[in-house]
């Protein structure tokens, strides 16, 4: 498989000022050797706690972080070095539809011109092509003769929308596109964005940590813990059947509103460990039941566990069994 | 729009009103009688009693300050002790070498400070940074006087581009006039360059914090597009006010750099007139430089509205 978006190894390590004087440089590994593929067409959900490093590798993708490592691959080129003109050019096939819709977009500039101004960057300034945009998302000409604080967060994330599609491209990192919106608001926009997934075939990066939202979208869902990816599968084998510990913790703690189908759960434990001083081996193992002498001294590579649903743990048919036993 | 206009107009009445109160009670709040002051040391009793119903000032303060009040409204700020001249009419003489001043120096400072400012911070804490900071800095710590004096002594009399001092009126010409106010411009702008240039930093850098700017870099936008129409755009009003602030600052330097520079312009008369205490002219003055700073704040809420569409009546 050759997928449209292909992250080799991907890392990025932020450098830190000594704490105190005479301290030494610290590093914060926010994004360590990430393998990924994603095909054309695909939607690809990536799910997390905050701060595991889901939106820095939706920067990376981007290209508004450099990478510090590896390679990142769009329909075959690989943008990570590329600069000035080139990189400009390459950018038509990446965007990008940010978490915050409303501070998104320059509160400056009417709705019209925030769609108006990427077609122009790229010599293709039209405002049929603007009016067109604004139907695809559902604006009218009443929207976009108004700036971004007269609009709600719906609309000015639909804007956030059609600015994203405007001059076609066919990867979009979506980085939690409705966390900041209601309820009501946020199944609109989902349906606004499979609409649009399927009618401009897109490939997409879905970032969430509402495991709901990703299931109801994704193809595929990865799942990050620190830096890494400790799961990937197909969206309903990983949430029937997940084999990381980690995977299990989130699916866990979503909330249930059928209270029937409330059952005694283990919480999530424990707190995210600080990415300046991960721990050794298995960045999971501090919150993990099952850890044991191997989790903290080799770092799990992510193998198959039934192809092509892949798991970065050493214990994961341990635990596997040990549950089925619980069951029997 | 019409309303926000009329409304700045409108609230700028009282703060002019109070400032002319307080204009008025300089001559009052002086020590001793005014009569006896404005008449001199070698007055008799006769003509101190004439100024004093000259100047009505046996009736009543408020009376007074209606009377005052009245005459000012109607630009007539009195005559000068020293010259017997109307303090109108010395204003008007003295105008056009401050209005040159001021207007070559704001020009330059703007020029100067804000493209430094946004280079400032869009190279933050690197090299460039620093020593565009540092050079702010030196700016403000410096006194005008001696800026000016260094000017004079490289530019004036060492290389002899420009004149030692003085000013060559606009009717010999534009050109003629910014050749003679080069160096004292030069001099108030450092100073007042070091403010706005720091202030630009600043709100740039939160200009280009915010997630739109990021948006914009998503867009692909140039760099430099990116800096003036979306963060400049949006660090705009913190920058014009402390330019309106500073301007206030600048009318401070004015007096300073005229009296360096030898300029006659509403500096020096503002000086020559406290040295000898003729008060109508320095009340005139005091009440023109208030109202142009009154003016000039009213533009800076004005202006507000061009930089940021949510401001508005």
């Amino acid at each position: 498989m050759t997928g449209y978006l292909v992250l080799e190894n991907v890392g990025k390590t932020y450098t830190l000022k000594p704490a105190k004087i005479g301290g030494g440089v610290r590093h914060v590994h926010a994004v360590d050797g990430v393998n990924l593929e994603v095909a054309r067409g695909e939607t690809l959900g990536l799910v997390g706690e905050s701060g595991c490093g889901k939106s820095t590798l939706a920067k990376l993708i981007m290209h508004l972080e450099v990478p510090t490592g590896g390679r990142v691959v769009i329909d075959g080129v690989d943008h990570s070095r590329l600069r000035g003109p080139a990189l400009k050019q390459a950018r038509r096939n990446f965007q990008m539809i940010f978490q915050d819709p409303q501070a998104s977009l320059n509160p400056r500039m009417k709705a019209r011109a925030i769609i108006g101004e990427i077609l122009g960057n790229y010599g293709k300034a039209s405002s049929q092509r603007v009016d067109e945009l604004a139907a695809l998302v559902g604006l009218s000409d009443f929207h976009l003769d108004r700036y971004p604080h007269q609009l709600s967060g719906g609309q000015c994330q639909r804007i956030g929308i059609a600015r994203a599609i405007a001059l076609n491209p066919g990867l979009i990192i979506a980085d939690e596109p409705v966390s900041a919106l209601d309820v009501s608001i946020q199944a609109q926009i989902l349906n606004l964005i499979g609409r649009l997934r399927q009618q401009l075939n897109l490939t997409m990066v879905f970032i969430s940590h509402d495991l709901s939202v990703v299931s109801h979208v994704a193809d595929r869902v990865a799942v990050m813990y620190l830096g890494r990816i400790v799961e990937i599968g197909r969206t309903e084998s990983l949430f029937r059947n997940p084999r990381h510990p980690y995977t299990r913790m989130l699916l866990e703690a979503v909330p249930q509103p059928t209270p029937a189908k409330r059952h005694a759960r283990a919480a999530v434990a424990g707190e995210l460990p600080s990415p300046i001083d991960p721990p050794s081996g298995c960045h999971f193992r501090t919150r993990c039941a099952f850890a044991g002498d191997e989790c903290s001294s080799n770092v799990p590579k992510l193998r198959p566990a039934d192809s092509p649903h892949m798991v970065a743990c050493h214990k994961a048919e341990t635990i596997a069994s040990s549950l089925n036993m619980n069951v029997a | 729009m019409l309303g926000y206009v009329l409304g700045r107009l409108l609230a700028a009445i009282p703060i002019f009103i109070l400032v002319a109160i307080f204009i008025f009670s300089l001559v009052h709040l002086t020590p001793g009688d005014p009569a006896v002051l404005l008449a001199g040391d070698n007055a008799n009793p006769q003509q101190v009693e004439k100024i004093r119903e000259r100047l009505h000032l046996d009736e009543p303060l408020i009376v007074q300050f209606g009377i005052w009040a009245g005459n000012a409204l109607q630009f007539d700020l009195g005559e000068s002790i020293y010259s017997n001249k109307p303090v109108t009419q010395l204003i008007a003489q003295r105008i056009e070498p401050t209005f040159v001043l001021a207007a070559v120096t704001l020009f330059l400072t703007v020029a100067i400070a804000v493209p430094l400012g946004v280079i400032a911070a869009w190279r933050a804490n690197g090299w460039i940074d620093r020593g565009i900071m540092a050079f702010a800095v030196l700016g403000f710590s410096v006194p005008v006087f001696v800026i000016a004096y260094l000017l004079v002594y490289f530019f004036a009399v060492s290389l002899r581009w420009f004149p030692v001092q003085g000013y060559k009126p606009l009717s010999n010409g534009l050109l003629t006039t910014l050749h003679s106010v080069t160096l004292p411009s030069i001099a108030l702008a450092l100073v007042f360059a070091a403010l706005i240039a720091r202030v630009t930093r600043a709100a740039m850098l939160e200009a280009l914090s915010e997630n739109f700017t990021r948006t914009a870099r998503a867009k692909g936008l140039g760099t430099f597009r990116i800096l003036v129409i979306h963060a400049l755009k949006s660090a705009g009003i913190p920058v014009i006010t402390v330019i309106g602030i500073g301007f206030a600052t600048l009318v401070g330097g004015v007096v300073v750099t005229e009296s360096v520079f030898n300029i006659p312009g509403i500096g020096r008369l503002t000086v020559d007139a406290i040295t000898r205490r003729d008060y109508p002219v320095v009340q005139g003055v005091i009440l023109f430089f208030s109202a142009l700073l009154i003016l000039i704040n009213l533009l800076i809420d004005l202006s507000y509205a061009l930089f940021d569409p949510r401001v508005k009546g």
